[in-house]
């Protein structure tokens, strides 16, 4: 069963002569374990389909399946609970809160959900550990490289335990060995974990590591393909 | 969410500072403003509640013994005690009197004291003893002493007489005079009241129904008029009451509005700077109640640290100036320190509303523009 189904998905901005269809009657499935990579030229309406498969825009049209459950159907009020205990994102620009340290910005989906403070932050230190930072637990994200930047984020994204992780350009402001360590995380977390990841991204290294390459032009899926992916995640290796 | 609340509080120390500063300050204003009230509030009521008298008679149309004056005839005394209830009457002559003070004008509220009873005495008296008081003697307050720089032998010209001063007493500096005291018979000279009194002060005998011997009194002596003991220095405040209160009012509702202005412009500008990382909370899955409660926090956190420098403050600034100007009088009660304290917190949300609104409508998809 698919974990993320998207049904003649539509986005229509403005109205009359100013009216623009951002995402025109596109339809995918991406399994868990499943690493999607959508490509194309900017302002093809890639980050408006990852907004709306992200439950953060209402679609003009079609439906969203999230686990089975049709997202586009809930009320503003409903979508960050199933933000917060479905979905995972990962940041370009990493966007972790900068007045937290590398732990507590982990610890703020556990501490959103109602997990304790004490426990939240316990957990988030055994995952920044799996990825490596367990020298950097209790620094700010200005004290950061980008690579470590994007593990902490990539921690965030995954310590809910969320059915699918959206990624947008994720290795965009990374070097390339920083990208590669990157590009092997995301890999982990989509095959050892079960996990679908929807990565948004220009950077053809990613075709590597994906499943599924789609070609996103205009609006629409205009071209489906195999990736690269190895199994067991050993791409790099 | 209460520790990313306080997080963010603490990582911007200058806009931290300023915020509560400005809290403080408008703490600062109204306790000390309200303080001030207070203070020449209770200053106003202590002398006439000091006076052991169930029942004060004054002339009838008279309010209380600072605004009008009041002319009883002096020979009621056996009328009084002979009506049901009333245990002892006492007669009190009491003026307000303009006299120049080292070239400065100083008004004195001058009361004759009847050595025997002893009614009218002193609120409290610091140097001397006002039952060795004697004609050509007064008593004056301990502020007008260390104003004037006049002590106990020094002479001080009130009407064309001299007086020497004989005693130094304290709790009689009120807003625009200060209590002195001469003995019955000067006051009366003084007064020019011939066979006039001012006041009758009537004590009660125990178990008597206050109530009853008041219209006793009115039915059997015409032209008077009888206030308890409260009512009279109600009576009393009330020039208190009614002169600044509305300014005290006004006051308050600037230190109010400079308290949430400061606030709200903070907490603005705070929420502004960090409205991607808002976008970002909501786009991981925190709802727009969670920041609610982070912004609310932070606004709650500055202005009870705000309240609580402010109230030292207050508490410092009043005593030093009861120091530095002798006539100034500051109360700080408990339960204005309760309401003002009540006010930061009404002052924290309503400092706290734009900022949520404008969180509120932060689209977390934005966050996907870089």
């Amino acid at each position: 069963m698919a974990i993320l189904e998207i049904k003649n998905l539509t986005k229509i901005y403005g109205s009359g002569h100013t009216q623009v269809t951002a995402v025109n009657n596109v339809s995918l499935e991406v399994n868990a374990g499943e690493n999607v990579l959508i490509m194309g030229p900017s302002g093809s309406g890639k980050t408006t389909l990852i907004t709306m498969t992200g439950a953060l825009l209402k679609p003009t049209s079609g439906n969203i399946f999230i686990n089975g459950q049709n997202v586009s159907q809930l009320s503003e009020e409903q979508l960050p609970l199933i933000r917060l205990q479905e979905l995972g994102f990962v940041f370009q620009s990493f966007n972790l809160l900068g007045s937290l340290n590398a732990q507590e910005n982990v610890a703020v989906p556990l501490i959103a959900a109602g997990i304790k403070r004490k426990e939240a932050l316990l957990k988030a230190k055994e995952v920044l550990e799996k990825l490596g930072l367990t020298e950097r637990l209790k620094n700010l994200p200005r004290d950061l490289s980008g690579g470590e930047k994007q593990r902490v984020s990539i921690a965030r994204a995954i310590i809910n335990n969320p059915k699918i992780i959206f990624a947008d350009e994720p290795t965009a402001n990374l070097d390339s060995k920083t990208g590669h360590e990157v590009m092997d995380l995301l890999c982990e977390t989509a095959c050892q974990e079960k996990r679908a990841v929807v990565i948004v991204s220009h950077d053809q290294r990613l075709r590597d590591i994906a499943h599924k390459v789609l070609w996103f032009e205009d609006g629409k899926i205009t071209k489906e393909e195999a990736g690269g992916h190895l199994k067991n995640c050993q791409y790099h290796k | 969410m209460f520790y990313i609340a306080l997080k963010n509080l603490f990582q911007e120390k200058t806009k931290l500072a300023i915020s509560i500063g400005g809290v403080a300050f408008a703490v600062l204003l109204i306790i000390i403003i309200n303080g001030v009230y207070q203070g020449f509030n209770e200053k106003m009521g202590a002398y006439p509640k000091s006076i052991p008298a169930d029942l004060w008679v004054e002339q009838k149309g008279v309010g209380d013994m600072y605004h009008t004056l009041s002319f009883l005839p002096d020979n009621l005394e056996w009328q009084f005690l002979s009506i049901d209830g009333i245990e002892k009457v006492d007669k009190y002559l009491g003026r307000q009197v303009e006299i120049k003070l080292n070239g400065k004008d100083q008004s004195l509220f001058i009361v004759g004291i009847d050595k025997e009873s002893g009614a009218t005495k002193p609120y409290k008296m610091e140097e001397g003893n006002w039952q060795n008081l004697q004609d050509g003697q007064i008593i004056i307050d301990q502020v007008m002493a260390k104003d004037a720089k006049l002590k106990i032998g020094d002479s001080l010209d009130i009407n064309d007489q001299t007086f020497t001063i004989s005693g130094i007493s304290s709790g009689g500096n009120i807003i625009t005079f200060k209590y002195s005291y001469v003995t019955y018979d000067q006051a009366k000279n003084m007064f020019n009241l011939g066979d006039k009194v001012n006041f009758y002060l009537l004590k009660l005998k125990s178990g008597s129904d206050v109530l009853q011997v008041k219209s006793d009194i009115e039915a059997e002596i015409p032209g008077v008029k009888i206030l308890t003991k409260n009512e009279f220095v109600d009576a009393s405040r009330k020039v208190v009451t009614d002169s600044f209160l509305p300014i005290i009012a006004v006051l308050v509702a600037i230190g109010l509005l400079v308290g949430t202005a400061v606030i709200g412009l903070t907490t603005y500008s705070a929420t502004i700077e960090k409205s991607r990382e808002y976008g970002v909370m909501k786009a991981i899955g925190l709802s727009n109640g969670q920041l609610f409660k982070t912004v609310v926090v932070q606004s709650l956190i500055s202005v009870v640290m705000g309240f609580i420098i402010g109230a030292i403050l207050a508490y410092v600034v009043g005593f030093l100036s009861e120091i530095i100007v002798s006539s100034f009088v500051t109360e700080i009660r408990p339960i204005d320190l309760l309401w003002v304290f009540g006010a930061t917190i009404i002052m924290s949300l309503v400092g706290a509303y734009i900022p949520m609104k404008r969180i509120f409508s932060i689209d977390p998809a934005e966050v996907f523009k870089n």
